[in-house]
């Protein structure tokens, strides 16, 4: 679907993108958070399901946004459950108790998802100079399956950026995963924008071999 | 629509006028991030008014929120048209409002929403502030009432609680446990349980209702414990209660517990064997002296080597017996520093040259309550021991006083000799456990000197460390009366032992023994004292017997059958014959004084006996017998 400077630069404008997520969030935290985005891949909903993996009764929770707009679809951001406790404690602190970490994890996590998912749409729609508009983010709790059933029904016929992030704040690792499912415009209307931007990077590296 | 201000903001009359009624904070920036909307509530709560705000910039109004969450949420809104949501559980720099309700001061918990609009002009930003602070105090009281009763019991429990989720991550720890393992709740917050206790470094471990586990606590020392677990869901998340238990004392008390029964197992076996060897020593004891009284020559010297060889068995059945708690004891007042110095002068000889031997002064006075032959014997073992511990010499000390306990006295030998190690002080206090060489020990000296302890009321302890010597400790009942020493020695004859055998009237006498062997082998022993016997099998039999006929003494078994024991028998006798002298023969009991009172005076006569011990205790009994009422 990508060749591979393609992908290099899909993979390269989300980090850019979630780079300002990890921004956001430190300081909204107060404490330095760093973040990547190791690859993207497209993946089937089956791929996407299996690579999320885990037991598919593993607890998630998963915060979604629908967008429109030239550019169209579905963003999720994906924790195993028992992972985003932690990522809420090492937001608001070590003098909550464990009941009162769980209490505030859903309006935590859909600020945090918030923070990242904007991040990376605002990201995409730089690149393609244009408007988004985006539905207020939504918190889904439960296994794969089911979160997959609300958020990605099996008949969508998009296609599914994944990406497995990572970020650590206060020594503590957390590792979930950015779904995007983009419309067939969206792909198309990303795949030209990838393909100006590539043509820029080219020009500039021919540029610079012949003086 | 003609409202200049309206106009100017290009923001349609009608809507300013709705907002107003809302119980909740609207704000709404145009492109340039001016306010143009500044409703009622935010008035109310923030003391700002609206001639004041509107046309200002949000940052220059309220430059506490510049650079943060609401103002970037603002920016991306206007720029990308991207919504957000910001809620007070993350962020501390929102909008300084307060409750402004008359009563309090509180400053309002907001949750926002900051989402893309339009205004007249283009481009605008709404910003709307729900006020959560009922929510959140309501929150707040239902989650104290729900762990107070939780954190009262934790907080104040002397065992250790640990809560971790299913990657077993803690989550927290109450004081016990931070005294325990000598961490901190704060630090060992997002550690893997494994840090506190490692083998739950396999998580399956996680949900099993028990785990044993030996566990490192404050200070690097070790503990036994066990870990019960209690698992609930929050939220999806499976966590695990962990109720950390120090089992160090129950296991080893259920270890100690273990050996007792051990012990007392191997006693009961011991004891057993033993009665039964007394009675056979008896016969072939009785026999022997027999042949000893009437062949000359060669055969009695046989005979002679078999009452040595008897003897010697006795020796050893006693001690089985002893070790069993089961031999025939006579308390006394035995005084301390008189018992210490007969045994040094005993056992002088024993000790040998390179052997030093020594005794502090010992408290005047001092008395504890115990058989006298027995203690001698007790302590004639210790020395041996120290002896053989120290083949090239050393010193022995021999303490002795009142105390540790009030009421008790202890008798302490200590050696410079080679010492045990933990293994073998384990295990030296057992039966038939030796290290010496085969023949040169049995095994018996330390086993029966801690069943006689214990028997005389007291107990036996032991001290080693290997190179360090060895102090073995007697501890017995003491006794403050002054009486005379072993005044009551004489009752089983044992005070006489040296004396010559003493001349018996001829008498009426009914010997009473179940195993007929040894029956016959005591009237064997009468048989040449011009005595009348009449000899019965158990007690009813004897009773039957003296309705016949008059005694002047009984030798009874004290272990009969056909549910009559000797005690009862010669209670029962008595009452036909009060002046009916008792001896009581005895395999092992070692018999309840009361009953012996019932039985009034008697002497005790052990298992297995010669003659002259027969005839001594008859002497001794016939001399207590009670006074003719007349
Ligand atoms: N004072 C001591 N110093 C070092 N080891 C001792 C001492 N006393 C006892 N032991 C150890 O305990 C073992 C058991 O002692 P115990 O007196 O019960 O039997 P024994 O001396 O071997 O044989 P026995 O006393 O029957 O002749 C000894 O073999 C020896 O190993
Ligand atoms: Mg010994």
């Amino acid at each position: 679907m990508f060749d591979a400077l393609e992908q290099d630069a899909v993979t390269e404008l989300l980090n850019v993108a979630v780079s300002r997520s990890a921004a956001a969030l430190s300081r909204m935290v107060g404490k330095p958070v760093a973040m990547s985005v190791p690859n993207v891949r497209i993946l089937s909903r089956a791929e996407a399901l299996n690579a999320i993996g885990g037991n598919r009764n593993t607890p998630l929770i998963a915060v979604g946004e629908q967008f429109s707009g030239p550019f169209s679809g579905r963003a999720l951001l994906v924790f195993p459950e028992a992972r985003s406790l932690h990522l809420v404690q090492a937001i608001v602190g070590d003098q909550l108790t464990l009941e009162e970490i769980a209490d505030l994890e859903e309006d935590a996590m859909t600020e945090v998802g918030n923070v990242i998912l904007n991040n990376c749409l605002s990201g995409i729609a730089n690149m393609l100079g244009c408007r988004i508009e985006a539905t207020l983010p939504h918190c889904f709790q439960g296994g794969v399956e089911q979160i997959f059933k609300r958020t990605i029904r099996g008949d969508d016929d998009g296609v599914i950026l994944f990406m497995s992030i990572d970020f650590s704040i206060r020594d503590r690792d957390i590792g979930g995963f950015i779904i995007l499912l983009l419309d067939l415009n969206a792909m198309s209307n990303l795949r030209s924008a990838i393909a100006r931007y590539v043509d820029g990077v080219r020009r500039s590296l021919t540029d610079r071999e012949s003086p | 629509m003609s409202d200049p201000a309206a106009g100017s903001a290009a923001v349609p009359l009608v809507i300013p006028s709705v907002l107003d009624e809302l119980d909740m904070g609207v704000v709404i920036v145009d492109d340039a991030r001016r306010i143009v909307v500044w409703n009622t509530w935010m008035v109310r709560h923030s003391g700002i008014s609206r001639r004041t705000a509107i046309g200002a910039e949000l940052s220059a109004l309220l430059p506490a929120m510049a650079g943060g969450r609401v103002e970037l949420a603002v920016r991306d809104a206007l720029d990308t048209g991207l919504p957000a949501v910001i809620s007070h559980h993350v962020n501390h720099d929102l909008f300084p409002l307060l409750r402004g309700d008359g009563m309090t001061d509180e400053r309002v918990a907001q949750s926002i929403v900051v989402r893309p609009t339009r205004t007249g002009r283009g481009v605008g930003c709404l910003i709307q502030i729900y006020d959560q602070t009922a929510a959140v105090e309501r929150e707040r009281k239902l989650r104290a009432q729900r762990s107070a009763r939780y954190h009262a019991i934790v907080d104040a429990a002397r065992d250790c609680f640990v809560t971790v989720d299913e990657d077993g991550a803690i989550w927290s720890m109450n004081p016990a446990t931070e005294e325990r393992f000598g961490c901190s709740a704060a630090a060992m917050r997002g550690q893997p349980i494994a840090r506190l206790l490692p083998q739950l470094q396999d998580l399956p471990l996680l949900g099993e209702p028990l785990v044993p586990v030996r566990a490192v606590g404050a200070g690097g020392k070790a503990f036994d414990a066990e870990i019960s677990m209690g698992s609930w869901m929050n939220n999806g998340v499976r966590h695990f209660t962990l109720f950390i238990r120090d089992v160090t004392e129950r296991n080893l008390a259920a270890e100690n517990l273990r050996r007792t029964e051990r012990i007392q197992a191997l006693g009961e076996l011991t004891g057993g064997v033993a009665h039964e060897f007394n009675n056979l020593l008896m016969v072939i004891r009785a026999n022997a002296e027999m042949v000893l009284a009437h062949a000359g020559g060669e055969a009695a010297a046989h005979a002679a080597e078999i009452v040595q060889a008897v003897d010697r068995g006795r020796n050893l059945t006693d001690g089985l017996l002893s070790f069993a708690r089961r031999q025939p004891l006579n308390p006394v007042r035995v005084p301390l520093d008189a018992a210490v110095e007969d045994i040094q002068r005993l056992a002088a000889p024993l000790l040998g040259v390179a052997v030093e031997i020594a005794a502090p002064p010992i408290l005047a006075g001092a008395a504890v309550m115990a058989d006298r032959t027995q203690l001698q014997n007790a302590l004639l073992n210790l020395l041996i021991n120290a002896r053989d511990a120290m083949p090239d010499g050393g010193r022995i000390t021999i303490t002795a006083g009142p105390g540790p306990e009030p009421g008790q006295c202890h008798i302490a030998v200590a050696d410079t000799g080679t010492g045990m190690s933990p293994a073998i002080l384990e295990k030296a206090c057992e039966p038939f456990f030796t290290t010496k060489d085969q023949g040169k020990g049995t095994g018996l000296g330390l086993s029966m000197v801690a069943g006689f302890a214990r028997q005389s009321g007291g107990d036996f302890l032991l001290a080693s460390r290997p190179g360090a010597g060895t102090t073995a400790t007697i501890r017995l009942r003491g006794t403050s009366g002054d009486g005379p020493p072993g005044a009551a020695a004489d009752a089983d004859g044992a005070g006489k032992e040296d004396g010559p055998p003493p001349v018996l009237p001829p008498l009426r006498l009914l010997v009473t023994e179940d195993d007929p062997q040894v029956r016959a082998g005591v009237l064997a022993m009468l048989a040449q004292g011009g005595h009348r016997t009449a000899a019965a099998a158990d007690g009813p039999d004897a009773l039957d017997l003296m309705a016949d006929e008059d005694f002047d003494l009984l030798v009874t078994d004290i272990m009969l059958p056909r549910g009559m024991n000797g005690v009862a028998l010669a209670c029962e006798a008595r009452r036909m014959f009060p002046r009916l002298a008792v001896v009581l023969m005895s395999g092992y009991h070692g018999f309840d004084p009361a009953l012996l009172e019932a039985v009034g005076p008697a002497a005790i006569l052990r298992k297995p006996f010669t003659r002259t011990d027969l005839e001594r205790a008859m002497a001794a009994a016939l001399r207590q017998r009670p006074r003719s009422p007349a």
